[in-house]
C-alpha cells in the first residue's frame, strides 16, 4: 500500500516528464514483443524445414525468415534505445526535482532544526537519495514492463503453438517465481531494511573509530576503540552471510528452474509426438526449447526490479524525514513593529525531545536604543533566549515582541530587516568577499561595501589578498582564519544597518591581534542601535544599560553593573570569580 | 599468480584464492549451460529418426527424461557450489578487508588524520568496501568466467562449422568494441557529469552550512535560483552522458540478440545449399540462445567494473601508506624536550617551521605564543612525533624521537587539546581511556581533581551516563574537563596543552585552571595559549612568528624587551577590559 503511494509520488515528482516515463515503459513493452519475433521466425523456419524433410534444400523460404529475424532484432534494439532515453530523461528530472524540493523545504524550516542535524547527513538525504531513485526510474521500470509483457505475449503465443508445452514453459516461470518469493518472504522479509540499518551502524562506528584514532593512540588504547568497530563489521558481515546462507537453496533452485525449462518439455514432446502429428509437435518443441531460456532472463529482471523498488522506497522514506518537518508558519496578516523595543513576555520554551524547559516564564525588555547584556553560566539559557528573536525556534507560551508585534506575526523578511545577528562561528559563502558582504543588502554599491569593510576593520584582510574584495573565498588556498571570517561577517552586519543588533561574543577569541580588531568592529556595529549582547566575559557588558543574569532558564537578576554588584547575588559572585580567573596563571604546582 | 591478484584487486591471500575458486565455479556453471543443448539435440535427433521411420516416439521417454533429470541435477549441484564460492566467500573477504583497513588506519601517523575530512574519508571507505563486495560477489568472477567459457565454447563451435560459428560469435567482438569504444566518450562525458553533480552537492552542503546567514539576509529565493541553475546544468550533463554511454552499453547488450537472428539467417542459407545438417543448425541456435545471457550480464556491469579500478586504487592508497616505525623501547634519563634546528613543512615549499631551536625543561612550564599561523600547534604536535621533521632533531631526554615507535613514545605524553574527542560510551569509560587498568576509585579521583565530579553526578545516571555522538550532550567546558581528567589519570611525565581552556567560560575556566595546575607538578609542560595572562607565570616563553623563534626567555625578561611578546600582552590587556560602549 505504502509502496504504491511512494512510487506514484515519485512519478509525480517528474512533473511534466511523467509522460516520458509511461512512454518509455510502453516502448520497452513493444521492444519486448519485437524481441519475440526472431523466435517465431525460427519456428516458421523449422516448420518449413520439417515439411521438406529430409530433403531440406527445397525449403528456400526459410531464408526469408532469417531476414525477418534480423530486421526484427534490429527494430527491437532501436525501440529499446528510445525507451531508455525516455525513462532516463524522466528519471533525471525526478532526481532534480527531489533535490530542489528537499533544499527548498529545508530553507523554510526553523533554524533550530539544523543544530541537531549535521549538515553532512542532511546533504546525503537530499542529494544521495535522489540518486538512489535514478536506477529504478531509468532502468528498472522499463525492464519490469518488458518482464511483464513477455509472459503475456507468451500466453498469447500459447494458442498459436502447442498450448500444452506452452503451459509447461509458463509452469517453470511460475516455479522460478516461487523460488524467488521464498527468498524474499518469511524471515527474510525485513532483510533489506535490516541490512541498511546494519550498514548505517557500521558507518557510524567507522566515523567514530577514525575520529577517535588520534586520541586513542595518545592513550595507547587502539584495541579498545577498535573493538566496537570490529563488532560492527562482524555483525554486518554475519547478517550478510546469514542472509546469503538462507538464500542458498532458493537461489540455486531459482537458477536451476530458469535454465531447466527443457527438462519438462522433453517428456511432453515425446508423449505428444507419439499421440498426434509428430512433425508439428517437433516444430513446437524446437520453438519452446529455444524460448525457455529467454523466459528465465525475464524473471531475473523482475528480481532486480524489486530490489530497486525497495531502494527507491527507502530513499523516499528518508526524504520524508525532512519533508515531514513542519516549516515555520508565516502569518496571513503580517504586523509591523512600531518601534525597536524587544520584549519577552512570560516566555517558556523547551527543546524538542528534552524533559525540562530551557526557558521558564522569562520576561524582560530591551528598550530601543539601549544596550542589554545577557550573562550567566553556560547552559543557563542565554543563547536560547537570543535565538528566539530570529525565530530559530518558536516559543511554547508567551510572546517575543519587537515594537509590540509578536515575531510570529511578522513577515519573516520584515523581521530579518529589523534585526542583524552576529554568530560566534560564521561560515562564508564560496563567492567573492564583495558578494559575501553585500549579501545582507544586495542593492549596496561597491563604495558602501568598502565602507562597511573598513568599519569592520577588514582593511588588512583586503590588503593581503591578491584580488582584494573580488577574492573568492574557499578556492585556491584562500582561507580566512576564524577571526578574519568573523570580521567579514561583521562587515555584512554593518552594511545591513538594521536597528536591532543581536551579538554573540565568541568564547574563544582568536589571537590578540584579531581580538582587538573584532572589538573595534563591535563598537562600530552597535553605535546607535538597540543591542542585545550575549557576553561570555563580564567586562564586555559592564557598561551596558542593563545586564540580565540568566541561570537555569530564568532571569535571576537584572540591573546595571553597579546595582548588581551592590545586590551581592549571583552576578557579584560571578564578577569576583571572573576577576580571579583573569589573574590566573599556569604555575608550577608547588607554588599553589 | 595469487600474489598478483592480491595486488591488483587489493585482496588478502585467502581472498585471492577464493577469487580463483569463484572464477572456476562460474566457468563450470557457464559450460554446464550447454548440457541442456546436448540433451535437446539428442531428443530432436531421436524424434527425427523415429518420425521418419514412423516408430513410436514414446519409447524413448524414460531414457531422455532420465537424461534431462540428470542434467538438472548437475545444474543444481554446480550452481549450489558456485553460490557458496561467490557469496559466502565474498562476505568473509569483505569483513577481512574492512578489518585490515581499520588495522592499517590505526597504525598511520597521527598527521594523517589532521588534514583530511574524516567523515568523508570513512564514508568513502565503507561505500568502497560495499561496492567492492558486490563487484567480487557478482561482476568480476562472472567477467573472467565468461571470457574463459566463451572461448572454450567458441573453439568448439569453430571446430564443428566455422561459418556457423562466425554467424553466432561475430556479435561478441562487435558488442565488446561498442562498449570499449564508448569508454572514451564515457570518460569525457562522465567527468563533466561528475563535476556537475559535485557542484550540486557542494551547493546543497553550502546551503546547509550557511542557512542561518541565508535567512538572516533573506536570500532564500536567490539562493534557490542559483541551485536551480546548477541542477539544470547537471541534468543536461546527465542526459548527454547517458546518451553517450548508458545507451551504448545497453545497445551492446541488445546487439547480442542480433546474433540469434544472424544465426537463423546464415543457418537457413547453409541449410538450403545442403552444407549444414538441420540438427547442427538447431544446435547452433540453442547454443546461441544460452551463450549470450551470461555475456549480457557482464556487459551490463562493465561500467561498474571499470569504476572498481578507481575504488581499488583508493583503497590501495590507504593500505600502502607509509607507517612510522622505530625502537620498541624508550627509557629516557629525564624528560627534557629539545628542538634543535627543526625544519618542517606539511607540503613542499610551504614551510611551517624554519630552524626552530628551544628546550622545554622537566619541572618547568614552557609556553608557546605568537600570532595564529605562526606554527605553535605544529611545534607542539611535533614534540610527540605526529609528523616526521625534514631537518634538525627533536629529542626527549636525549633520545631522538624519530627513532622511537610512536606508540611507545606516546606512553610518556599526556595531551589536552582544544577539540576533545569523546566516544559513545559511559562517562566512566571515557575517562578511563586515560589509563585502561585504572580502578573506578582512581577514575573518580581524577574526575574530582579535574572538577568534573560535580556535574557528572548531576547527570541522570551519573558516571554511567552514555555520552552522545562526540559528547554532543555535554557543553564545551564539560568536555574539556573530561579530557583533563583523562590526562590526570594517565599521569605521564610530559604534558602538552594546546589551548586547553580556550572554550571555557569564566566559572569553568577558574576550576579547570586549578586542575591543570595540579597536573603540571614536576612535569615537562608545553603549553599553547592565546590568552597571554595564562602564560605570564610560565618559566619560559617561546614566541613563534612565521615559523621562527622570534624571542625566547623568562616572561619578565621578554616583557622588558618591548618586542612582539610585549605588544601581544599589551594588546590583550586592553581587550580584556574592553567594554561595549553605550
Amino acid at each position: 500500500m505504502k509502496k504504491q503511494s511512494n512510487l506514484s509520488r515519485l512519478l509525480a515528482l517528474a512533473g511534466g516528464h511523467k509522460k516520458l516515463t509511461f512512454l518509455g515503459c510502453a516502448l520497452s513493452g513493444i521492444a519486448a514483443v519485437l524481441g519475440l519475433v526472431p523466435y517465431v521466425c525460427v519456428w516458421l523456419a523449422a516448420k518449413d524445414v520439417l515439411a521438406a524433410y529430409p530433403d531440406v534444400t527445397g525449403a528456400f523460404r526459410i531464408v526469408r525468415w532469417g531476414w525477418m529475424a534480423v530486421w526484427f532484432a534490429i527494430a527491437n534494439i532501436l525501440v529499446y534505445f528510445a525507451a531508455l532515453m525516455c525513462t532516463h530523461i524522466a528519471a533525471f528530472r525526478t532526481a532534480r526535482n527531489m533535490r530542489h524540493l528537499g533544499t527548498a523545504h529545508i530553507l523554510e524550516l526553523p533554524l533550530g532544526f539544523f543544530t541537531g542535524n549535521q549538515s553532512g547527513r542532511l546533504r546525503k538525504i537530499i542529494d544521495d537519495n535522489a540518486a538512489l531513485t535514478e536506477d529504478l526510474l531509468a532502468h528498472k521500470l522499463a525492464d519490469l514492463t518488458a518482464a511483464v509483457v513477455t509472459p503475456i505475449a507468451a500466453v498469447v503465443l500459447l494458442f498459436t503453438f502447442d498450448w500444452r508445452m506452452g503451459l509447461l514453459c509458463l509452469l517453470t516461470m511460475i516455479l522460478a517465481f516461487v523460488c524467488m518469493a521464498s527468498m524474499m518472504g518469511g524471515k527474510n522479509a525485513g532483510f533489506f531494511h535490516r541490512y541498511q540499518r546494519e550498514i548505517e551502524k557500521m558507518s557510524a562506528e567507522a566515523v567514530e573509530y577514525v575520529r577517535g584514532i588520534p586520541v586513542v593512540k595518545v592513550f595507547q588504547q587502539t584495541v579498545y576503540s577498535f573493538k566496537a568497530f570490529y563488532t560492527a563489521i562482524q555483525s554486518y558481515s554475519d547478517l550478510a552471510s546469514q542472509y546469503a546462507m538462507s538464500c542458498r537453496n532458493g537461489q540455486t533452485s531459482f537458477l536451476t528452474c530458469i535454465n531447466g525449462g527443457f527438462a519438462l518439455l522433453i517428456p511432453a514432446a515425446l508423449l505428444l509426438a507419439s499421440g498426434g502429428d509428430g512433425w508439428e509437435v517437433l516444430a513446437d518443441f524446437i520453438f519452446y526449447a529455444l524460448f525457455a531460456p529467454a523466459c528465465g532472463a525475464m524473471i531475473n529482471r523482475i528480481m532486480y526490479a524489486s530490489e530497486s523498488v525497495m531502494e527507491a522506497n527507502e530513499a523516499m522514506m528518508k526524504l520524508d524525514q525532512i519533508l515531514e518537518q513542519k516549516p515555520l508558519e508565516e502569518s496571513a496578516s503580517p504586523k509591523k513593529p512600531e518601534n525597536e523595543t524587544v520584549t519577552f513576555e512570560h516566555v517558556t520554551f523547551q527543546y524538542p525531545g528534552t524533559e525540562h524547559p530551557a526557558l521558564k516564564d522569562v520576561s524582560f525588555t530591551v528598550k530601543e536604543g539601549t544596550v542589554t547584556g545577557l550573562v550567566g553560566p553556560s547552559g543557563g539559557g542565554k543563547s536560547t533566549a537570543a535565538s528566539l528573536i530570529p525565530r530559530f525556534w518558536d516559543v511554547q507560551s508567551g510572546h517575543v515582541r519587537i515594537g509590540g508585534a509578536d515575531v510570529r506575526d511578522m513577515d519573516s523578511r520584515e523581521l530579518m530587516k529589523h534585526v542583524a545577528f552576529v554568530f560566534q562561528d560564521t561560515k562564508l559563502f564560496k563567492v567573492s568577499l564583495l558578494e559575501n558582504i553585500r549579501m545582507s543588502r544586495p542593492s549596496a554599491s561597491v563604495e558602501e561595501v568598502k565602507a562597511a569593510a573598513h568599519a569592520a576593520q577588514c582593511d588588512d584582510i583586503l590588503e593581503k589578498l591578491p584580488a582584494g574584495l573580488d577574492t573568492v573565498v574557499g578556492t585556491k588556498g584562500v582561507y580566512l582564519s576564524g577571526g578574519e571570517a568573523q570580521r567579514i561577517a561583521l562587515a555584512r552586519a554593518i552594511l545591513k544597518d538594521a536597528p536591532i543588533v543581536v551579538l554573540d561574543e565568541a568564547t574563544a577569541f582568536a589571537d590578540p591581534e584579531n581580538e582587538a580588531l573584532i572589538q573595534k568592529a563591535f563598537s562600530e556595529l552597535t553605535r546607535g542601535k538597540t543591542v542585545l549582547m550575549i557576553a561570555h566575559r563580564l567586562s564586555t557588558v559592564q557598561n551596558a544599560d542593563k545586564i540580565l543574569v540568566i541561570d537555569r532558564g530564568s532571569v535571576r537578576e537584572q540591573g546595571n553593573h553597579e546595582e548588581l554588584l551592590a545586590a551581592g547575588g549571583l552576578y557579584a559572585k560571578m564578577w569576583s570569580d571572573y576577576q580571579k580567573a583573569a589573574a590566573w596563571k599556569v604555575e608550577r604546582g608547588e607554588k599553589i | 599468480m595469487i600474489r598478483r591478484l592480491q595486488h591488483v584487486f587489493a585482496l588478502s591471500e585467502k581472498g585471492a584464492k577464493d577469487f580463483v575458486k569463484a572464477v572456476i565455479w562460474c566457468f563450470l556453471c557457464n559450460i554446464s549451460l550447454m548440457l541442456p543443448v546436448g540433451v535437446v539435440m539428442a531428443v530432436i535427433q531421436y524424434l527425427l529418426g523415429t518420425l521418419e521411420a514412423e516408430g513410436n516416439p514414446a519409447e524413448g521417454l524414460w531414457l531422455y527424461t532420465g537424461a534431462a533429470v540428470l542434467v538438472l541435477l548437475v545444474l543444481f549441484i554446480l550452481h549450489y557450489f558456485q553460490y557458496a564460492a561467490l557469496y559466502l566467500a565474498t562476505y568473509r573477504e569483505s569483513a577481512s578487508r574492512r578489518v585490515s583497513l581499520a588495522e592499517t588506519l590505526r597504525r598511520l601517523p597521527l598527521s594523517f588524520f589532521g588534514n583530511r575530512d574524516l567523515s568523508d574519508l570513512t564514508a568513502t571507505m565503507i561505500a568502497d568496501c560495499s561496492s567492492l563486495d558486490q563487484m567480487f560477489s557478482h561482476y568480476i568472477p562472472q567477467l573472467f568466467a565468461s571470457i574463459f567459457s566463451t572461448l572454450v565454447i567458441g573453439i568448439c563451435m569453430f571446430a564443428i562449422n566455422w561459418r556457423m560459428a562466425l554467424s553466432v560469435l561475430w556479435v561478441l567482438p562487435a558488442a565488446v568494441l561498442l562498449t570499449a569504444g564508448s569508454k572514451k566518450l564515457q570518460d569525457l562525458c562522465g567527468t563533466k557529469n561528475i563535476l556537475a553533480k559535485r557542484a550540486v552537492a557542494d551547493n546543497i552542503q553550502e546551503c546547509l552550512e550557511t542557512i542561518r546567514d541565508i535567512k538572516a539576509c533573506s536570500r532564500q529565493e536567490e539562493y534557490l535560483k542559483g541551485l536551480d541553475g546548477k541542477l539544470e546544468y547537471a541534468e543536461r550533463c546527465a542526459i548527454r552522458s547517458e546518451l553517450a554511454t548508458g545507451v551504448f552499453v545497453c545497445s551492446a547488450q541488445a546487439f547480442l540478440r542480433i546474433g540469434l537472428a544472424t544465426t537463423v539467417f546464415a543457418g537457413a542459407g547453409l541449410l538450403i545449399r545442403g552444407e549444414l545438417s538441420f540438427l547442427y543448425f538447431l544446435g547452433f541456435l540453442f547454443a546461441a540462445a544460452r551463450l549470450y545471457d551470461p555475456l549480457g550480464l557482464v556487459l551490463q556491469n562493465i561500467a561498474a567494473t571499470f569504476n572498481a579500478k578507481l575504488q581499488i586504487n583508493r583503497m590501495r592508497a590507504i593500505l600502502e601508506q607509509p607507517v612510522q616505525t622505530g625502537a620498541e623501547t624508550c627509557e629516557p634519563e629525564n624528560y627534557d624536550i629539545v628542538f634543535d634546528h627543526v625544519k618542517f613543512a606539511y607540503r613542499e615549499n610551504e614551510g611551517v617551521l624554519d630552524d626552530v631551536s628551544f628546550t622545554a625543561k622537566q619541572g618547568e612550564v614552557t609556553a608557546l605564543v605568537g600570532p595564529s599561523g605562526g606554527g605553535k600547534s605544529t611545534a607542539c604536535k611535533l614534540a610527540a612525533r605526529f609528523w616526521d621533521i625534514q631537518g634538525g632533531t627533536i629529542t626527549l631526554g636525549g633520545i631522538d624521537i624519530s627513532k622511537v615507535d610512536p606508540e611507545v613514545l606516546l606512553k610518556h605524553y599526556s595531551f589536552v587539546f582544544q577539540d576533545v574527542v569523546l566516544f559513545r560510551d559511559t562517562i566512566l569509560e571515557n575517562i578511563r581511556l586515560g589509563r585502561r587498568g585504572a580502578t573506578d576509585e582512581e577514575v573518580y579521583a581524577a574526575a574530582k581533581a579535574a572538577r568534573c565530579d560535580e556535574f557528572i553526578r548531576q547527570l541522570p545516571e551519573g558516571y554511567q551516563t552514555m555520552v552522545g555522538e562526540n559528547g554532543s550532550t555535554l557543553s564545551g567546558g564539560e568536555r574539556q574537563r573530561i579530557s583533563i581528567a583523562r590526562a590526570l589519570l594517565k599521569d605521564a611525565p610530559v604534558i602538552l596543552l594546546d589551548e586547553a581552556t580556550a572554550s571555557l567560560d569564566v566559572e569553568n575556566e577558574t576550576e579547570v585552571q586549578e586542575a591543570i595546575s595540579r597536573l603540571v607538578k614536576n612535569k615537562t609542560v608545553l603549553i599553547i595559549a592565546h590568552r597571554m595572562r595564562t602564560v605570564t607565570g610560565a618559566d619560559k616563553i617561546i614566541v613563534l612568528s612565521d615559523g621562527r623563534v622570534a624571542e625566547q626567555g623568562r616572561p619578565e625578561e621578554l616583557y622588558g624587551k618591548n618586542g612582539l611578546y610585549t605588544h601581544m600582552v599589551k594588546l590583550q590587556t586592553e581587550s580584556q577590559s574592553w567594554a561595549l560602549e553605550t
